[in-house]
C-alpha cells in the first residue's frame, strides 16, 4: 500500500512511519522536510491524493480537523481509500489539571484536550451521518513514551509508540469491508 | 483462563462462548440456564458466581442491567491486576439509530465505564462497539443493512484480550465500511 503520514519525524508518527515502511511505500510530511500542516495543507493533500492511506497524525490546534475535512472531500466515494486519524485518550474526559499535563503550560494543555474532542466529534459527523465509501479510523492513544512528555516518564505508566504502530498495522490488515471506526489504546494502570 | 459470559446461547455471546471454550474454561449465564438478568437479584448472583473468573464478558442486554452488572463487578475487581471486564456495547452509543431508548442504555454503559476506567484502577476494561451484527436481535433488518458476522466480533474480542496485560484496548468500534 502507499501510505502518507503527517508528522513522521517524531514521536508516535515516527514509530508508525518506521514500522509501516518495512512493508509499505510510505511518504512523510513534517516541518523537517518542508511541510507545516498550519501552512501547507493544500500541498500535503494534493501530494497525498494518489496514496491508499492517509495518516492524519501531526497535531497543531484544529489543523487536524482541516486536513481530515480536505482529504475526506477527495476520498469519500472511493472504497479503496483509508483515513487514519490520531486522536487522544484525553478526548474522553474533561480537562483535569491535577493530571500530568501534556503540554508546556496549563492553557495549551486545556486547548489540547478541547481540540482532541473537537477532532473526534468532527469525524463522527462524517463517519456516522454521511454515506461514504472510504474507511475512517480514529486511534486514541493514552500517555505514550515520546519525547514530548519525557518529564512524565517516571510518574506515569505509558504505552510505547511501537504499540500504537502495531495496532495501526493490525487495523490495516482488516478486509476492505470492515471498518475499525474507533480504537482506544493505553496502559491500564497509568497512575 | 476462566471466562464468564452472559447471554452465551445466542448471537455475539454464543460466538464468544464457542470461540473461547476450545482453549479455556467458559461459564455461561443465560435465561436458558436460569439466569434472566431482568429478574431482581440475578445480576448479583451472576457477579458472585463469576468472582473467580479471569475474564467477564458483559454481553446479555436488558435495559440498564449491563451497567448494573458492570458496577457490581468493577467494585469487586478494580484492585486486581489480572482481571479483564469486556463490555459489549454498541454503535448506538454514538446516538445513531432510531431506537433512542436502546441508545440511551448503551450511552449509560459507556459513560459509567469511562468514569470507572479513568480513575485509578488495576483491572482492564475493554468496551466493544459493534455496528449491525447478523443476530436474532436485528433479524428484521437482515438484508437491509450490511452486517458483521458474530464470529468476526468474537475474533476481534479475542484480539483485544490477547494483548499483553499492560495494554488496554479501552474502546474498539467495529462495523461494515458501508452501511448499505
Amino acid at each position: 500500500m502507499r501510505i502518507a503520514i503527517t508528522g513522521h519525524s517524531k514521536g508516535i508518527g515516527k514509530s508508525i512511519f518506521d514500522t509501516l515502511q518495512q512493508s509499505h511505500n510510505c511518504k512523510g510530511f513534517s516541518r523537517s522536510n518542508g511541510y507545516d500542516i498550519t501552512q501547507d495543507a493544500d500541498k500535503i493533500i494534493e501530494e497525498s491524493n494518489d496514496f491508499d492511506v492517509f495518516i492524519n497524525n501531526a497535531y497543531s490546534g484544529l489543523y487536524q480537523v482541516k486536513l481530515f475535512d480536505m482529504i475526506f472531500d477527495k476520498w469519500k466515494d472511493d472504497p479503496n481509500k483509508q483515513i487514519i486519524n490520531i486522536g487522544s485518550k484525553s478526548k474522553y474526559y474533561p480537562f483535569n489539571d491535577e493530571q500530568p499535563q501534556l503540554k508546556k503550560d496549563k492553557r495549551s494543555s486545556k486547548a489540547y484536550n478541547d481540540n482532541k474532542k473537537s477532532i473526534s466529534h468532527s469525524i463522527y459527523a462524517k463517519q456516522m451521518y454521511l454515506s461514504k465509501q472510504c474507511k475512517i479510523i480514529t486511534i486514541h492513544p493514552g500517555y505514550t513514551r515520546t519525547d514530548f512528555i519525557k518529564h512524565h516518564w517516571d510518574n506515569v505508566n505509558m504505552i510505547d509508540p511501537k504499540d500504537v504502530a502495531d495496532v495501526i498495522q493490525w487495523v490495516l490488515s482488516m478486509p476492505s469491508h470492515i471498518e475499525i471506526g474507533e480504537l482506544g489504546i493505553w496502559h491500564p494502570r497509568e497512575f | 483462563m476462566k471466562i464468564a459470559i452472559t447471554g452465551h446461547t445466542k448471537g455475539i455471546g454464543k460466538a464468544c462462548f464457542d470461540l473461547f471454550n476450545t482453549n479455556n474454561n467458559c461459564i455461561g449465564f443465560s435465561r436458558s440456564n436460569g439466569f434472566d438478568i431482568s429478574v431482581n437479584g440475578v445480576v448479583e448472583k451472576i457477579v458472585q458466581d463469576s468472582l473467580d473468573a479471569d475474564v467477564f464478558i458483559n454481553n446479555a442486554y436488558f435495559e440498564f442491567k449491563q451497567t448494573e452488572i458492570f458496577k457490581h463487578l468493577f467494585e469487586q475487581w478494580q484492585s486486581l491486576e489480572d482481571k479483564t471486564i469486556i463490555n459489549i456495547n454498541s454503535r448506538s452509543k454514538y446516538g445513531v439509530g432510531k431506537n433512542q431508548f436502546y441508545a440511551s442504555t448503551k450511552k449509560d454503559l459507556a459513560n459509567t465505564s469511562y468514569q470507572a476506567m479513568f480513575n485509578k484502577k488495576n483491572c482492564r476494561v475493554i468496551n466493544i462497539n459493534p455496528g449491525y451484527v447478523e443476530t436474532d436481535m436485528v433479524k428484521e433488518h437482515i438484508g437491509k443493512f450490511n452486517m458483521l458476522t458474530p464470529s468476526k466480533v468474537a475474533d476481534t474480542i479475542k484480539w483485544c484480550l490477547d494483548q499483553p496485560q499492560d495494554i488496554e484496548i479501552g474502546e474498539l468500534s467495529i462495523w461494515k465500511t458501508t452501511l448499505r
